[in-house]
């Protein structure tokens, strides 16, 4: 990854560098504070895991709480399941809402502002007030049995975040694009697919990462559609460790820890559709 | 990253009006069908369901009457409802606010260069990708009296007294909103980057050659240029926050005296808690109206202005 | 048994709204399916589901060799064994799955929820399934059991049970000068002993936190166990808490919330953050289960768990020490009942293996008198205090709860009078009472 286009060398001066550090510096501790706190809560053998202040580099690390957890009964097969839910999702989702962006963001058709504002008044339904309905219709499709019964009303209910982040994306793409495709007699698949997707890189993985992070984390619809555990996903399985008679927080700190990595590196792949300058300049308004 | 421009499709030129009028239609339409299934078989079909139970005295469990408006007569004068609206109401703009504005001038500084940029860009994504219930649980310990965050702050000499941040009623809100801030923060920051990073430096150049300065840069070169970012950010920050739910869960249970209490949570309460799907159903219903109703002004609104 | 066709064909009288009513029921979300009553027992494979709480994580194997057990005596009976992580979302999981009609066959509760679901007749009876209920009754510690007798007849078999007891540092109690041999006995020896570690070590006498979900802590013992407030008049229909004693013995919280000898965390904490002030040793005592203990263990360093000790929880005007409870209900939607209601009994007889694990309380009388409850202090209090449940059986009672711990805070935080609290208290009950439901 280079230095952004276009950034001169030195957009600030040392002393507004200086101010800037000491600022984010400030933010970054509060921003891994409590990671920190968890990470050495999850190398420490036992004990001091309240003690004020902590102790943040444990005398004596060990990974066997690590060990211990992912040795429990279930949770490989929780964490397996967490990547399917939360991939299978993002594809569902961010498929759909591509299909439906492009259509709002460059074709004109009756009923489209109405269909625009249905979709932007589900996303404000609070969740709690549909679940027991929208737990009757997913049983009635027969999908409590399997993971589609997380993947398909997950990727429903955060639907219209994507088209709304799509429809934006493409409805910001020049307009010559489409008119040089149409006198090339482009059809609207081939626009979409071979001229117009590509230039949506960046909000296509703003939304798939966006999916991804919201299922990933989710746990009170896997908890209550699953029927059989060992279809919870971690964010649901990792409570088992957190119940009042058992909660021993090395446990828990190593299990949050695993849960958390995934999702560190899907950032970590993603990330390069966000900064890498190649997109500079191509999807522009 | 989508710019300031509305989704208008491109200007019809008169040669291809019919043409494109049929294809249009035919196209839109079919290509909204997935989009229109999963929305209308996962959310606004048992939407419609929470609807009906409004006029109901559901209970969850066994055959419900039909109650006419009773429900809705009930939450006139129900003043924890009223409460909650209210609470959702400032968790909604504060941390719309917040989200909003903070990652602006972060993102600002990362984008023009600045030492360790990416360790930064990293560290501050981090929290979101912790499971919010394991970060809640961590904080609701670190917001304790007793607590690191009190303990702190007292070494800093910022304090004599700990602060209650989560059993005083004045404070309890604003933990919560502390912490989704704290966990959504890197989300705003990615999504400006994004944005940023389809800014032409050439922009930046040319200010630094009218000799503006950092701040005149700021705001005549880069909220103009994330217009449609910082949209973007507002309608995720406002759907997220009306929707809080695991953060007062976790953190404060609504309490101390309702004072953290949102709407999103009372519905569940009362629902999944009271068996009073129906009254939970009708709190839903005229939430939902309330929200709506601001959308659909704000949307308005901003049309007059363009 | 389809529970929600008739609200169905009303809503369908519904007028305005008929229209929606039939596209929602002509797509089926309303048709739930049960299985009847009668189709109990009977020969061939028999598949019963099992649900229990938070037991997975530690104790699958005693559960899974239960199951084995049972399933080897039992030929054709299999379990399926599903643990909900949380207790909340237990009910939420519950209620979704009678309303799908996708119940299970045994299914573990709490007193909190049972009395719903007793009130919808969702769940049975046990006289309807046992011959001789009465013999069934007399298998278990009374006080356990009756816990589940709603309105005259049972609707639960306990599984296991839990005691508040007082934990304490004796560190704390050195400290302040007081006998770590002779820890308070009565609530105004509590009060004394707060008053006096925190006038001579800093920290705070006692946490005591509000929350409604466990098994220590909760308004309705403060107010039924310790003042020896009742909760509700004799005919159950109005709230009778608000006495004299009741409003002194909350004056005393509230001015210990006040000055600082009792933890501050008591407001608006859960159960576990209490015990996390007791942990970092910022207060001396503390009114949980014996099993809070093992999680001491866990979560301390070994030099500060042995400063922990256990006692018996202080004597308070109800005469009994707060009881908190397991138990097993057989929804109405189960197709194998009577096999249900046999593998519930039998699943209570596996207690003994589960407190060897963590110091529960068992149900069954013969159970409790096994000698390893005389083993230990933490296993002692659990058999020898008198248990109550200072709950009202009542369908309602998350809401009453609720509305109890909220006039609470106010009290507690110096908002209102503790007198005005729990007169405001008392007239909420009253309304919630007389809604019905």
């Amino acid at each position: 990854m280079s230095a952004p286009a276009g950034t001169g060398r030195a957009a600030f001066g040392p002393v507004s560098r200086a101010v800037i550090v000491v600022i984010l510096g400030a933010a970054a501790l509060l921003a891994v504070g409590p990671l920190l706190w968890l990470v050495s809560t999850s190398v420490k053998d036992r004990g001091d895991v309240f003690s004020v202040p902590p102790e943040i580099i444990p005398a004596d690390p060990t990974l066997d709480n690590y060990a211990y957890v992912w040795n429990q009964a279930d949770v490989q097969q929780y964490f397996a399941n967490s990547l399917i839910v939360s991939a299978g999702t993002v594809l569902l989702n961010v498929s759909a809402a591509a299909l439906l962006g492009f259509a709002l963001g460059r074709f004109r058709f009756k009923g489209r502002r109405l269909l625009f504002l249905l979709g932007l008044g589900t996303m404000v339904v609070p969740f709690p007030a549909i679940m027991l309905p929208l737990f009757v219709a997913t049983k009635e499709m027969g999908l409590t049995d399997n993971l589609l019964g997380i993947i398909v009303p997950t990727a429903a209910l955060n639907l219209w975040l994507s088209v709304y982040i799509l429809r934006e994306a493409f409805g910001g793409l020049p307009d010559e694009l489409e008119e040089a495709a149409v006198i090339d007699g482009c059809s609207p698949p081939r626009l979409l697919f071979r001229v117009m997707l590509p230039l949506v890189k960046a909000p296509l993985a703003t939304s798939a990462i966006l999916v991804f992070t919201l299922t990933w984390s989710d746990f009170l619809w896997p908890l209550v559609i699953m029927r059989d555990h060992t279809r919870f996903t971690i964010s649901v399985g990792l409570q088992y460790f957190m119940s009042t008679l058992t909660s021993n927080w090395h446990h828990i700190a190593a299990i949050a820890v695993i849960a958390s990595l995934p999702v560190v590196v899907i950032f970590l792949v993603l990330q390069r559709y966000f900064f890498s300058d190649v997109l500079a300049g191509s999807a522009k308004g | 990253m989508a710019q300031a421009r509305r989704a208008e499709p491109a200007p019809v030129r008169a040669a291809g009006r019919a043409w494109r009028e049929v294809r249009d239609t035919r196209w839109g339409w079919l290509l909204a069908v997935p989009a229109v299934g999963l929305i209308g078989g996962f959310v606004l079909y048992p939407a419609l369901n929470t609807l009906l139970f409004s006029f109901t005295d559901f209970n969850g469990l066994t055959p419900a009457s039909w109650v006419g408006t009773r429900q809705y007569q009930a939450l006139v004068s129900d003043s924890v409802f009223h409460r909650t609206l209210l609470n959702s109401g400032v968790i909604t703009v504060a941390v719309t606010v917040l989200l909003v504005c903070l990652p602006l001038p972060v993102a600002y500084w990362i984008h023009r260069g600045i030492p360790f940029r990416r360790f930064f860009r990293t560290v501050l994504y981090l929290p979101v990708v912790v499971p919010i219930i394991v970060s809640s649980v961590a904080w609701k310990w670190m917001l304790d009296d007793n607590g690191l965050l009190n303990h702190g702050l007292t070494a800093l000499g910022l304090i004599d007294e700990p602060i209650s941040w989560l059993s005083d009623p004045g404070w309890a809100i604003w933990s919560v909103i502390g912490v989704i801030v704290w966990r959504a923060f890197g989300i705003y920051l990615l999504i400006y980057l994004a944005g940023l990073a389809t800014t032409p430096g050439e922009l930046f150049e040319a200010a630094s050659i009218d000799g503006a300065g950092h701040v005149r840069t700021f705001f005549s070169v880069v909220v103009p240029q994330l217009r449609g970012s910082i949209v973007l950010s507002s309608v995720i920050a406002f759907v997220a926050a009306m929707r809080t739910f695991d953060e007062i869960y976790v953190l404060t249970g609504g309490g101390p005296v309702n004072a953290s209490k949102n709407t999103a949570y009372h519905i569940w309460e009362t629902a999944f808690s009271y068996f009073k799907f129906g009254y939970g159903s009708a709190m839903a219903v005229v939430l939902l109206a309330l929200v709506l109703g601001l959308v659909m002004l704000g949307l308005r609104l901003a049309g007059r202005r363009r | 048994m389809d529970p929600i066709q008739p609200t169905r064909r009303r809503l369908l009288t519904g007028g305005a709204l008929a229209l929606v009513a039939g596209l929602v029921s002509a797509c089926g979300v309303f048709g739930g399916t049960g299985g009847g009553p009668d189709s109990a027992g009977g020969s061939g494979p028999v598949s019963l589901e099992f649900w229990t709480i938070n037991l997975k994580e530690g104790y699958t194997p005693y559960i899974e060799g239960a199951i084995r057990r049972y399933e080897q005596d039992h030929p054709g009976v299999t379990v399926k064994w599903v643990d909900i992580p949380d207790f909340e979302q237990t009910q939420s999981k519950l209620l979704a799955a009678i309303s799908g009609g996708a119940t299970p066959d045994v299914v573990n509760m709490t007193p909190f929820i049972l009395p719903k679901f007793a009130a919808t007749n969702t769940i049975y009876p046990i006289d309807e399934l046992a011959p001789d209920p009465a013999a069934v009754a007399a298998e278990y510690t009374p006080g356990l059991w009756d816990a589940g007798v709603i309105g005259g007849k049972a609707y639960a078999i306990p599984f296991y049970g839990s005691v508040s007891a007082l934990i304490y540092n004796t560190e704390l109690f050195r400290e302040a000068g007081l006998d770590p041999d002779k820890p308070p006995a009565d609530w105004d020896e509590v009060f004394a002993a707060a008053k006096r570690i925190h006038a001579e070590t800093g920290v705070s006498g006692f946490v005591q936190t509000l929350d409604d979900f466990n098994d220590a802590g909760n308004p309705s013992d403060i107010l039924a166990g310790q003042a020896g407030a009742p909760l509700l008049s004799p005919d159950g229909k109005t709230a009778a808490f608000a006495t004299p004693e009741a409003v002194a013995h909350l004056e005393q919280y509230a001015a210990g919330v006040k000055d600082g000898w009792i933890e501050r965390t008591s407001v608006n904490g859960g159960v576990m953050d209490g015990a996390k002030v007791l942990a970092q040793e910022k207060t001396a005592m503390v009114f949980l289960g014996p099993w809070i203990l093992r999680w001491l263990e866990d979560n301390t360093e070994p030099e500060t768990f042995e400063k922990f000790r256990v006692a018996a929880h202080p004597e308070g005007a109800g005469g009994a020490a707060n009881g908190f409870l397991q138990q097993f209900a057989i929804p109405r939607a189960s197709k194998n009942p009577k096999q249900a209601l046999d593998f519930a009994r039998y699943f209570s007889t596996t207690t003994l293996e589960l407190a060897k694990q963590a110091p529960v309380l068992p149900a069954l009388t013969a159970t409790a008198k096994d000698p390893y409850f005389q083993s230990s202090p933490e296993t002692k209090v659990l058999v020898e205090q008198e248990v109550k449940f200072y709950w009202p059986k009542h369908p309602a009672v998350a809401e009453l709860f609720t509305a109890l711990r909220t006039e609470f805070q106010a009290a507690l935080l110096g908002r209102k009078t503790a007198k005005a609290a729990l007169d405001d208290a008392a007239r909420e009950w009253n309304r919630i009472l007389s809604a019905g439901q």
